[in-house]
């Protein structure tokens, strides 16, 4: 996909907006930006290709585990979704033609990564700098996502490994896995989903699990010619489904609060499907998760289980300890002679790297003021960062609903605030470390309870500098919604010194 | 415990009663008291979450037909519990005729010995929802709110055609009843939407414990016409739009008769608590936060998804 120079602005010359990402989040953005028509925007993408952790994630098996009518925005229901649960390649041209029909192509400048971005504060202007050059604007809005940036594990000798190395997000294709000995590192989302397709052309695969997930059945089928005819014609009906799956959805927060009826219910389905697709008790026993259902992201899958009772799969159940020269250690003391090492070990998720890039009032990099977790007001907002909205930041996942009704729901917060600025005609919009103060504290107390913190494992939704939930949304997704989208303008306006600015808000309220 | 089994959806199993891994019955949430009131003769099982110092409000409980605080409300009592004291009962049958005022009776020894010194939010599901109406006419000082789900006014002819097949099914082949009772308690999306090994564990799990046989008269000949006027407790009715037990016209006249309600109508059938609960907690939290918030005689809106 080439980018038009035509939406550029000229050197020197601000727009309204800098959207960062062109995944869910900034094509989310972008699109609800143009359609309104009012306000000059770019967007900034590193790659050459729309489409975030879709176009990035495309290792063998990919899929999203929440049903794809809703997992997409709720302004452009997709007809033509082949399954239930649709592929990655799906997913990411779904993407592709939001970007093309909602005329995002012209604004995207491909190939410029967010380098650095500085609040100038005689300016009110954020200044980006990128490979492709120097931009400004008035509002930036990141929407970079917690699962972008790939972690490596921390192995001793895996630099030094004699065959081929590469993380699932940055997937080789030029590495031919045919009849190779593969080795998988992590039993996680990505692990499980990469597993059953490698199995099919590897001459031998061995997983490295540490913990083992808690698996229940994907309910996936394809979608029959009528049902896309009548979803063509009575586009209602997937909004019907839709709604259908996200209340469903959002009944299994239930399970999250920690009352063991449901939890120890939810459980058992995992436990069940284990028991029906694996005989071997030796088997079982290393599959079956030490720890309480849904502490971690639960995972689902039909062929996870059945792609061990294969001759040539293993399992090490005490992940890695070491690699010395093609030969894997396992913690458990199983040792491996491997051609290829695959990491599905997941992302920097409570410390975004972009953080480290964006350097707000008084030259403060946000990696500073997140130096012990982070937070955000509304999660978007955050204090000593004027005009800076964040798409996808603290505590926007969720254990068990779709992350596309998250960051519309933030979208329309930035929309709404981005307007009242303008029409209240202040430069700059901040808000006080007040209000995202008792934001958190209230978000802590909800927190409070959660399988998440009380479910004994460790996971990504947790940040280990501060044991806060950082990366999750506590409460029942319906929630973020009612606290996030609505924009009150208090919450900018405490604690303000300048009465001017006070005045002119005022008489906007 | 029963290893392997056919089930695959965890709505499915919840609905499947539960038990822990020593096979004891795990109470409906951690905090639940149980215990029991003694009225006419009759020993009420009630759950209760009261705990010192707990001057959150207080939402009270009432199952429908064939249920029991745990079979109808498995979902909605732990999500009531995050943000308010729940109570509820286990209606008991008496060895007479079973009435709308005699169950009624029992909700309000509950709240007598319970919850006596504030009004509480009365929550009514199915048949629950009339006794919930019958408690909120009588005892009008006891009800803060009123909310009632999938109830009605007085049978029709279509309501009395299900419960004529159901009784002659009751007499004659309780297994075709269960098949008979899962395609009408569930809506059509619901079980259009599951596999037939999850359809064949709804059917399993389908119990008829004692006295549902009265309760399926009472539901024959319950009347509550020209009673709801007289109820000024703000009210919610809530319908579910596929059910085929209660048809949501049937639903509707609740709210076309009672003067301080609202209407809400959730994407189910009859089976709201098991097919929605989610929605159901929604709307009901958002209800009693604040009753009166909502105009009367407006309809609330399904949320933007």
């Amino acid at each position: 996909m080439e980018s038009t120079p035509m939406g550029y602005p000229a050197p020197g010359s601000p727009v309204d907006v800098i959207i960062v990402g062109t995944g869910f989040g900034g094509l989310g953005m972008g699109a609800k930006l143009a359609r309104e028509g009012e306000r000059s925007f770019i967007i900034l993408e590193r790659a050459e290709d729309v489409g975030g952790t879709w176009r990035d994630n495309h290792y063998p098996g990919a899929a999203c585990d929440v049903p794809s009518l809703l997992y997409s925005f709720s302004f452009r229901p997709n007809p033509e979704w082949s399954r239930m649960f649709a592929p990655q390649e799906e997913i990411l041209n779904y993407l592709r033609s939001v970007a093309r029909e909602e005329n995002l192509l012209e604004r995207i400048v491909f190939g410029a990564e967010l380098t650095d971005a500085r609040w100038d504060e005689a300016e009110a202007l954020w200044k980006v700098s990128t490979p492709k050059g120097e931009f400004a604007a008035k509002t930036l809005v990141t929407a970079v996502g917690h699962l972008s940036e790939p972690k490596m594990p921390d192995i001793e000798g895996l630099a030094d490994f004699s065959g081929e190395v590469f993380h699932s997000a940055q997937w080789n294709d030029g590495i031919d896995l045919a009849g190779k000995r593969v080795g998988i590192v992590g039993s996680g989302a990505t692990a499980i989903q990469v597993l059953p397709e490698v199995a099919k052309i590897a001459g031998e695969v061995v997983v490295f699990q540490r913990s083992a997930p808690y698996v229940t059945p994907r309910p996936d089928r394809s979608y029959t010619e009528e049902e896309k005819g009548l979803f063509r014609k009575m586009p209602e009906v997937m909004q019907e489904l839709r709604e259908e799956m996200f209340w469903s959805n959002e009944e299994r927060y239930a399970q999250r609060r920690g009352t063991p009826t449901l939890v120890s219910a939810a459980a058992q389905v995992a436990l069940d499907h284990l028991h029906r697709q694996i005989e071997d008790p030796e088997l079982r026993r290393k599959l079956t998760p030490d720890y309480t259902f849904g502490c971690k992201r639960v995972l689902k899958s039909s062929d996870y289980y059945p792609t061990f009772t294969q001759d040539h799969v293993r399992l090490e159940t005490g992940g890695v300890t070491r690699v010395e020269g093609n030969r894997v250690v396992g913690g458990d003391g199983g040792s491996h002679e491997l051609d290829v090492i695959i990491a599905c070990t997941g992302f920097e998720a409570t410390d975004l790297p972009i953080a480290y890039r964006i350097f707000g009032r008084d030259g403060q990099p946000l990696s500073e003021r997140w130096a012990n977790g982070m937070q955000a007001y509304a999660t978007t907002a955050v204090h000593g960062f004027p005009n800076l909205w964040i798409i996808n930041g603290p505590n926007t996942g969720l254990g068990h609903n779709s992350a596309v009704y998250i960051a519309e729901a933030q979208i329309d917060y930035i929309m709404a605030a981005v307007t009242f600025r303008d029409q209240a005609a202040v430069p700059a919009l901040e808000v006080s470390r007040e209000a995202e103060d008792a934001f958190m504290d209230r978000v802590d107390q909800l927190a409070q309870g959660t399988v998440w913190l009380d479910g004994g494992c460790s996971s990504w939704y947790v940040d280990h500098r501060n044991g806060r939930l950082t990366t999750l949304w506590p409460e029942p997704a319906y929630t973020f919604r009612q606290v996030n989208a609505p924009f009150d303008p208090e919450p900018y306006l405490a604690g303000s010194l300048d009465e001017a600015r006070e005045e002119a808000l005022a008489g906007v309220r | 415990m029963r290893v392997s089994c056919t089930r695959s959806d965890p709505l499915i199993a919840i609905s499947t009663g539960q038990s822990n891994s020593k096979g004891l019955e795990l109470k409906i949430h951690p905090d639940a008291n149980e215990g029991a009131v003694h009225v006419g003769g009759l020993s009420v099982p009630f759950h209760d979450t009261l705990a010192p110092e707990d001057s959150r409000d207080t939402v009270v409980l009432v199952h429908g037909t064939g249920g029991s605080a745990k079979t109808h409300f498995r979902t909605l009592f732990p999500m009531l519990a995050a943000r308010y004291r729940v109570l509820a009962l286990d209606l008991q049958s008496p060895d007479g005729e079973l009435t709308l005022g005699g169950l009624s009776a029992q909700v309000a020894a509950v709240i007598d010995q319970r919850a006596p010194a504030q009004p509480v939010h009365v929550v009514g599901y199915s048949l629950g929802a009339l006794v919930a109406a019958d408690l909120a006419a009588s005892r009008p000082e006891s009800v803060s709110s009123l909310t009632l789900v999938a109830g009605w006014v007085r049978a029709d002819t279509q309501q009395r055609l299900r419960n004529r097949i159901w009784k002659q099914l009751f007499e004659s082949d309780q297994d075709l009843l269960r098949e008979f009772v899962t395609w009408t308690a569930y809506g059509h999306p619901f079980l259009a939407g599951r596999g037939e090994a999850d359809i064949r564990a709804l059917v399993d799990a389908r119990t008829f414990p004692d006295g549902i046989a009265g309760q399926m008269r009472l539901n024959a000949v319950a009347d509550l016409s020209g009673r709801l006027a007289a109820i000024t407790a703000p009210s919610l009715v809530i319908a579910g739009a596929h059910d085929q037990m209660v048809p949501a016209r049937q639903t509707q006249l609740l709210f076309g008769g009672l003067p301080n309600a609202r209407y809400a109508v959730i994407d189910s059938g009859h089976a709201v608590p098991q097919e929605r609960p989610a929605q159901l907690f929604q709307l009901i939290n958002e209800f009693v936060t604040d009753p009166a918030a909502a105009p009367a005689g407006g309809i609330r809106e399904a949320l933007f998804v």
